[in-house]
């Protein structure tokens, strides 16, 4: 079950996450956030309709606990408004981190990026969550949704 | 039965008997018993459509073909594209949802509502997972209105929800009831029914179906049938559109249960064409039951036709 967030808290998620990617506020001008379970906040765009036992409420595009961490979807869905924090890679290592590769080292053209979460990005579309820490990116793509892509 | 039909039963090794019973079901309906059995036997090209949400269709169709995809785009909906030449499942597109991997006919009731789904304010796909119409309806509404996407399997809503997240949907909300026990204080504007049936549209994508095919199993999911249509019809406000479809090609599963609806509810078919696709009309009759003559304004998909699945659609207006 989801449950609507009160302004306040929609302010801070958005803030949280325009401040570190560098997204234009407006882009969430029309949407209401949801929370589920496990710190899991979802968008909707307006209007949302009230369905008594909705089970999920939009997307699920972030995470909140001390930090607001955002999701894949997050990424993939507004990857076009991104201003920074974007790690660009080749295909090849987008390939080795979609089928799960743990590490990577921050390659070296990337001195923008800060430590934290970061989208990474191949062909100048970002695909996939990541956190970056002492020069190295962790992959933060779900196990379920790795898999092989052979045609990038 | 014909010379040509017991030849052609015979010729491909791994493609199972079709049962006499099947042939004796639906040879007299076809218009080409030979073109119909011949198309069974002809394994499906994969077909995706381009997720407008997520991608520009000529730039998404050019980097495909950089891949070595041989594609045909389909007349009758200008996203849709039959593949040859990759598996359009391992590209990045479909790892981004600009594409959706998706058979042709199931891309058929979102269409047939395109206009009611343009202006539409609250959509109810009744049985949604794994998302595939689910994702055609929103991209059909632009992100916009309120979609709900109802799978009463819990298992399922894992898929249904990665689809939605994949494909950019943000008007979708996920519910898990037993359709019949759908809260009645909600009225939708459009209501998918894509029934759960005995699949034997689907012989060319899964040949086996033939294997374990009884014609008594289309008894079993009538009754079933019968109710959903029944609940979605009730969940509509008045004037909204039903769409009902399923990839059987039984009449208990179709007319049967269409003309069931059209005898106890203010209810009226309407035609729905889809240029450049060939429909035909339903049965007028079927084993001695004669149906109510606006039955026949719901659509056949015979597999030989459009060289695609077999299908049933319709979209059912309620009264005001």
């Amino acid at each position: 079950m989801s449950e609507r967030i009160e302004r306040d808290e929609v302010n801070r998620i958005i803030t949280a996450l325009c401040e570190r990617f560098g997204v234009d506020e407006s882009v969430f001008e029309d949407c209401a956030l949801y929370l589920g379970s496990k710190g899991k906040v979802y968008l909707h765009h307006l209007p949302a309709p009230e369905i008594v036992g909705a089970a999920i409420v939009g997307m699920h595009i972030a995470t909140v606990a001390k930090t607001v961490k955002p999701t894949t979807n997050f990424f993939q869905t507004f990857g076009r408004h991104l201003r920074k924090n974007v790690v660009h890679v080749s295909s090849d290592v987008a390939r080795e981190m979609i089928i799960g590769q743990e590490v990577l080292a921050l390659p070296q053209d990337c001195e923008e990026v800060t430590t934290g979460y970061v989208a990474i990005a191949c062909d100048g579309r970002p695909f996939m969550c990541a956190f970056l820490k002492d020069g190295e990116i962790r992959n933060m793509l779900s196990k379920g949704r790795r898999r092989v892509v052979e045609l990038i | 039965m014909s010379k040509s039909i017991s030849k052609s039963l015979g010729d491909k090794s791994e493609f199972p008997k079709i049962p006499d019973e099947f042939l004796e079901r639906y040879a007299p309906l076809v218009d080409d018993v030979d073109e119909f059995v011949g198309s069974l036997r002809t394994p499906l090209a994969k077909a995706f459509r381009v997720n407008p949400l997520r991608a520009e269709v000529e730039a998404t169709i050019e980097k495909l073909e950089r891949h070595g995809a041989k594609l045909k785009r389909c007349e009758w909906y200008p996203d849709a594209f039959v593949c040859e030449g990759i598996d359009p499942n391992s590209t990045m597109e479909n790892f981004l949802g600009l594409i959706y991997v998706q058979e042709l006919t199931s891309m058929l009731p979102p269409l047939v509502a395109r206009e009611e789904l343009t202006s539409a304010g609250l959509v109810l796909d009744a049985c949604a997972a794994p998302g595939s119409k689910t994702t055609q309806i929103a991209a059909l509404m632009r992100n916009e209105g309120a979609l709900v996407a109802n799978e009463p399997n819990f298992g399922r809503t894992r898929s249904l929800k990665h689809n939605l997240a994949r494909c950019g949907v943000l008007n979708t909300t996920i519910t898990n009831f037993d359709l019949l026990q759908f809260p009645k204080d909600v009225e939708f504007d459009v209501v998918f029914v894509d029934a759960p049936c005995s699949s034997d549209g689907t012989v060319r994508k899964s040949p086996n179906i033939l294997r374990t095919w009884r014609k008594e199993r289309s008894l079993k999911y009538m009754n079933l049938q019968k109710q959903l249509i029944r609940k979605g019809f009730e969940l509509l406000r008045p004037g909204g559109a039903l769409v009902y479809s399923t990839c059987s090609l039984s009449p208990i599963e179709n007319e049967v249960v269409v003309d069931f609806l059209l005898r106890n509810f203010d209810a009226n078919i309407e035609w729905t064409p889809v240029p450049h696709f060939q429909l035909t009309p339903a049965l007028t009759e079927f084993e001695g039951v004669t149906f109510r003559p606006e039955v026949m304004r719901a659509a056949r998909i015979w597999p030989h036709h459009n060289d695609t699945n077999g299908f049933f659609v319709t979209k059912i207006r309620k009264g005001l």
